[in-house]
C-alpha cells in the first residue's frame, strides 16, 4: 500500500465528490491526495514518517477556487501611493474630498496621487467630481480619482499635462471619454480608464508590483482560496506574473486570461506555464458597470438624484455596450478558433444577447471548442438567457458580493425591486443545471469566499436586507460554485476543486462546518488556513499578519 | 447569562492610552478590573499598589489584574473571563497601530461574545502631534477615531484652543457624527468611561464617582418619570438628545410594545451609540435617566426639547459620590 506523507483526521472532511461526500480522514503523498476514507482505512497508509494532522473538530474542504479575479491588478490598483477612499471607511462624498485634501497637504513636489474607490451608490451626496474641484484640491500636483468599479477615472488639469493628454488624444478601442467645461478630456471610461491606470503603474516601477502582489496573494490565502484567476492580463504582462509566482513558494494557483479588447495576437503560447500559473484563455469586455450605467439593457434605470446626478445618466437610460455586435462576433470567433477559452464580461441583458449570439456562431463554425465558454458577472441576465446558455454549454460566473455591498442601491436607486431581486440570478441558473461559479472580483471587492456563500444562501446584504430570496440556493450548491464548478470553469477540474485521489492536496480548513452552520452566521466562520499540494501555506510566508481586511 | 462589559481604549502611538489606563488602575472606583495591555513597560503602576507580579500578570492590591496579551486577543479574553472571582469589567488597550475593526471582530467571535459585550470604544488623539503625522499614520489615527464611540482630544493643555478645534474639525471631516471630548493628561471621569453606575431602585443614580475634580469640567443631568414610558416616545427622546451628551444610563419602566405590561428597560448611551433593552426583573417604580457631558457642551434647550418627548419628566439632583472608591 502506498505510504502517506501526511494524514488529516479528527474533523469533518467535505469532499465535494458525489460518490463520497463525507469522509473521516485524508491521506496525502507527494503533494497529491492518496486516499479518502474512514480513519481506519487511511491509517493503513501510515508509516513511521507519516505526519498526522489533527483537525480538532475543524472542517477540511477542497481549497476555495475563484473563477474570476484579478490579484495582480489588485496589487497594482491598491496600496501606497494609491489612496483608498472606499465608502466602507470614507462614507460620504464630502469625506472623500476631505481625505483628498488631507493627502494633498502631505504631497511632495512632483508626486502623482491616485484616489480609488469613489462610489456613486454608497458615497452619500456624490457628484462626479468637477474639474474645478479637482484643480482646487490639487493646483500643482497631478491627481486622478477612480470609481470603485474601476470603470471610470477623472483627471485634474495637471494630470492631463503629466499623462501627455492634449488635442492629439485618441481613444483606445472600447474606450469613452467625456470633456469638462474647459473642453479637455475629464472623465475616462472603460479601456480609456485602464490605459491611464497602466501609465500610472508604469510611473511607479516594477518593484512596487512585486511587493504589493504578495500582500494581495496573502489576502486570498487568508480567505481560504488555493486557486484563483487573473482574468484580464495586459498583453505582454504574463512573463512578469509568471516570474513573481515562480520566484517564491507559491501559495495560490493562478489561471490566466489575456485581455484582448484591442484585438491582435495573444502574447503567450497556448501551452505555456504550469499549474502554479498558466494562461488558458482570452477576455473581452462587452459592457461596463451597473454602478456606472454603461451596461446595455432592456430594463431602464430609475430616474432620481443618484442616477441622473451621481452617475450622470440621461433619463430612462438603458445604457450601451462597449463593443459592436460585429466586433464581438469577430473577436470571439478569432480566439475560439485559435483554441483559447473565451470569457466575456457582460452585465446588461442586451449585451448578454450579443455575447450569446457570438458564442452560438463561434460554436457552429468551430469543431471542438475549448470550453466551457464563459460569461462574467451576468447581473441582469434574463431567464430565457439562462436556458439558452445552458443549451449552448455556456457557463456563468456570478458576482454575488454585488448584492452584499450594493443590494440596497440596486433596489432603491438604480433598478427597482423586481430587477434587484433577480440581479445575479445564480439560483435560477443552478436549479436549471448550469455549473455556475461565484466570485468577488477583487479588486472591486476583497477576496472573501464566505461572502459568496452567505449571499448565495441568504441573499442578505451588509446592511441586513434580504434581496431576491427566490434566488437563494442550498449550502451544498453554493459550495460547489466556489470549489468544483469554479474549477470546471477554469479547466482545472481534473486537478483541483474536490477531495479525490489523484488531485492536488489543496485544502481549506474552516473552524466550523459550513453545511451545519446557521446560514446567518456563515460570515463568522474562521478560516484557519490553507494547504497547497499537501503543505500548509502559512509556512510559505507570513500570511497570518496583515491589516484587517475591511470590506 | 449576563456578559462582562468590555471597555476598549485605542489611539495612535503616544496618544495617552497608557496614561489613561494607569489613572484607571489607581482609582478603579467600585470596579474589579481585568486589563489586557500590549506593553507592560508603558504602564507605570505604583509599587505600593502591586500585590503580586508573575507570568506576565500584575495583581493589584485593589483587586484589579493587568495582563499582557500573550498569543492572541481572543484567548486572552477567554482566560480573563474564567478567573475567579469574576471581574466586573475588562479593559483592553489596543496597540497603537492596530485597526479597531479587527479588535471589534474578535468580540463577535462566539467564544468571546459568550463572555463579553463591548460597552464602549474610546479613542485618544494627541492634539499636539496630530498634524505632524505622515499621511498613513494620520489616516490610521482618524480610522481609529471614526470607529470609537467617544474621541478624547487629548493633550489639549499643550496646544491652543484653536489647534484643538482644528484637529476636531479634521476628524469630523472624516466622520461627521463623531463625539469628541477635550482632555488633558487623559483625564476623564470614570462615569464617562464606564457609564453612570447602576442605581438601587427608588434611589437617585450616583454620578461622578471618580473624584470631585471633574465636577468643574463635566456636568451631570438626572431626570425621573413616575409613570411608565412608551417605547416609541423614548426612542424619540433618545434620537433627539443633543450631541454633547457623552454618556447616559437609564433604568426605566417601559410599556412592553406587544403586551402593554410594565417592563424593566435599560438605556445605555456611549457617544454616538445607544440602545434600549428590555430585561427580566421587576420594572422600577420610577424611571430614571442620568446624562453626562463636558460642562457647557450640552445644549440645554435641545435637551429640554428631547425630554418632553416622554411626558411627565421631572429633574432630580444627581447624587455625587466624590469618594466612593471602595470595591463593592
Amino acid at each position: 500500500m502506498p505510504s502517506a506523507d501526511r494524514i488529516f483526521f479528527g474533523g469533518t472532511v467535505i469532499t465535494m465528490e458525489q460518490g463520497q461526500p463525507r469522509a473521516e480522514a485524508v491521506a496525502v503523498a507527494a503533494g497529491r491526495i492518496l486516499a479518502v476514507g474512514t480513519r481506519a482505512e487511511i491509517e493503513g497508509h501510515a508509516t513511521a514518517r507519516t505526519e498526522r494532522v489533527d483537525l480538532a473538530g475543524a472542517a477540511l474542504l477542497p481549497g476555495f477556487v475563484e473563477a474570476h479575479s484579478h490579484p495582480l491588478m489588485s496589487a497594482m490598483a491598491w496600496g501606497d501611493p494609491v489612496v483608498d477612499v472606499r465608502a466602507v471607511h470614507t462614507p460620504t462624498y464630502a469625506a472623500v474630498l476631505e481625505k483628498m485634501r488631507r493627502r494633498m497637504a502631505k504631497a511632495k513636489p512632483g508626486e502623482v496621487i491616485w484616489f480609488l474607490g469613489l462610489d456613486p451608490q454608497l458615497h452619500a451626496g456624490m457628484e462626479e467630481p468637477p474639474r474645478e474641484v479637482l484643480d482646487a484640491i490639487a493646483p500643482d500636483h497631478a491627481i486622478a480619482v477612480q470609481t470603485i468599479n474601476f470603470h471610470a477615472v477623472f483627471l485634474n488639469s495637471k494630470a492631463l499635462e503629466v499623462f501627455g493628454i492634449g488635442t492629439g488624444y485618441t481613444l483606445p478601442l472600447g474606450g469613452q471619454v467625456v470633456a469638462a467645461a474647459d473642453g479637455k478630456p475629464w472623465k475616462f471610461q472603460e479601456t480609456a480608464a485602464w490605459q491611464l491606470c497602466n501609465r500610472f503603474y508604469k510611473l511607479l516601477g516594477e518593484q512596487r508590483k512585486v511587493r504589493s502582489f504578495d500582500d494581495w496573494v496573502a489576502k486570498f490565502v487568508r480567505a481560504g482560496y488555493t486557486t484563483t484567476s487573473e482574468i484580464m492580463i495586459e498583453p505582454g504582462a504574463s512573463p512578469l506574473l509568471q516570474a513573481v509566482v515562480k520566484n517564491r513558494r507559491n501559495p495560490l494557483r493562478i489561471v490566466g486570461y489575456e485581455g484582448v479588447h484591442r484585438g491582435g495576437e495573444v502574447t503567450v503560447a497556448r501551452d505555456n506555464g504550469d499549474d502554479d500559473f498558466r494562461v488558458i484563455g482570452t477576455k473581452l469586455h462587452a459592457d461596463g458597470s451597473v454602478l456606472l450605467g454603461n451596461v446595455w439593457s432592456t430594463h431602464p434605470y430609475l430616474n432620481n438624484a443618484m442616477t441622473l446626478k451621481g452617475m450622470g445618466l440621461p433619463e430612462n437610460s438603458t445604457g450601451h455596450a462597449s463593443l459592436t455586435p460585429q466586433k464581438t462576433d469577430e473577436l470571439v470567433l478569432k480566439y475560439v478558433r485559435e483554441g483559447w477559452q473565451m470569457s466575456v464580461h457582460a452585465h446588461g441583458d442586451r449585451t448578454i444577447d450579443m455575447v450569446l449570439d457570438a458564442y452560438e456562431k463561434a460554436i457552429a463554425e468551430t469543431p471542438g471548442v475549448n470550453g466551457p465558454l464563459r460569461i462574467e458577472h451576468c447581473g441582469m441576465m434574463r431567464e430565457d438567457q439562462i436556458d439558452r446558455a445552458i443549451r449552448l454549454g455556456v457557463v456563468c460566473s456570478y458576482f454575488l458580493p454585488y448584492i452584499y455591498h450594493w443590494g440596497e442601491a440596486l433596489r432603491d436607486h438604480l433598478l427597482g425591486e423586481e430587477a434587484a431581486a433577480r440581479f445575479v440570478p445564480a439560483g435560477s441558473a443552478i436549479r436549471k443545471g448550469m455549473r455556475a461559479s461565484f466570485h468577488c472580483d477583487s479588486p472591486m471587492t476583497w477576496p472573501n469566499a464566505l461572502v459568496c456563500l452567505s449571499v448565495a444562501v441568504t441573499r442578505r446584504t451588509l446592511k441586513g436586507a434580504v434581496i431576491g430570496p427566490e434566488q437563494r440556493v442550498g449550502i451544498h450548491e453554493a459550495l460547489k460554485a466556489i470549489t468544483i464548478d469554479a474549477a470546471h470553469q477554469l479547466r482545472m477540474e481534473d486537478r483541483v476543486g474536490s477531495i479525490a485521489p489523484g488531485k492536488y492536496a489543496d485544502f481549506v480548513i474552516l473552524g466550523q462546518d459550513p453545511t451545519t452552520c446557521d446560514p446567518e452566521r456563515l460570515l463568522s466562520i474562521p478560516v484557519k488556513g490553507t494547504v497547497l499540494a499537501g503543505v500548509d501555506t502559512a509556512s510559505f510566508f507570513d500570511v497570518a499578519r496583515g491589516e484587517a481586511d475591511a470590506g | 447569562m449576563t456578559t462582562i462589559p468590555a471597555t476598549i481604549i485605542c489611539g495612535f502611538l503616544g496618544a495617552g492610552k497608557s496614561t489613561l489606563l494607569n489613572r484607571v488602575l489607581r482609582e478603579p472606583g467600585d470596579e474589579r478590573l481585568g486589563v489586557l495591555v500590549n506593553d507592560f513597560g508603558a504602564i507605570n503602576i505604583d509599587k505600593d499598589l502591586v500585590k503580586v507580579e508573575a507570568n506576565g500578570q500584575v495583581e493589584l492590591t485593589n483587586g484589579c489584574v493587568c495582563c499582557s496579551i500573550q498569543d492572541d486577543l481572543a484567548s486572552g479574553l477567554v482566560m480573563l473571563a474564567r478567573r475567579a472571582p469574576p471581574f466586573t469589567r475588562v479593559i483592553l488597550e489596543c496597540s497603537g497601530v492596530s485597526h479597531p475593526a479587527g479588535v471589534l471582530g474578535v468580540f463577535d467571535q462566539p467564544a468571546v461574545s459568550a463572555h463579553f459585550h463591548v460597552d464602549g470604544v474610546f479613542c485618544l488623539i494627541d492634539c499636539a502631534s496630530f498634524d505632524d503625522l505622515d499621511f498613513q499614520s494620520g489616516e490610521l489615527a482618524i480610522d481609529q477615531a471614526a470607529y470609537a464611540d467617544v474621541v478624547l482630544l487629548n493633550k489639549a493643555d499643550l496646544v491652543g484652543a484653536a489647534t484643538v478645534a482644528q484637529v476636531g474639525r479634521t476628524l469630523r471631516g472624516a466622520q461627521p457624527f463623531m463625539r469628541q471630548v477635550t482632555a488633558a493628561h487623559a483625564d476623564v471621569p470614570l462615569d464617562v468611561l464606564f457609564g453612570p453606575r447602576p442605581m438601587a431602585p427608588e434611589r437617585p443614580m450616583p454620578v461622578d464617582r471618580a473624584g470631585a475634580d471633574h465636577g468643574e469640567l463635566y456636568s451631570a443631568f438626572a431626570y425621573a418619570w413616575d409613570r411608565p414610558l412608551a417605547v416609541s416616545d423614548f426612542a424619540r427622546l433618545s434620537a433627539a438628545l443633543p450631541t454633547g451628551v457623552i454618556r447616559a444610563k437609564g433604568i426605566l419602566n417601559v410599556a412592553d410594545p406587544a403586551s402593554g405590561e410594565s417592563r424593566r428597560g435599560i438605556f445605555h448611551l456611549v457617544g454616538k451609540r445607544s440602545s434600549l433593552t428590555l430585561q427580566p426583573g421587576p420594572a422600577p417604580a420610577v424611571s430614571q435617566l442620568v446624562m453626562i457631558g463636558r460642562k457647557g457642551a450640552i445644549d440645554e434647550q435641545s435637551l429640554a426639547r428631547a425630554l418632553v418627548c416622554c411626558p411627565g419628566v421631572r429633574a432630580v439632583t444627581p447624587h455625587r459620590h466624590a469618594h466612593d472608591h471602595q470595591p463593592i
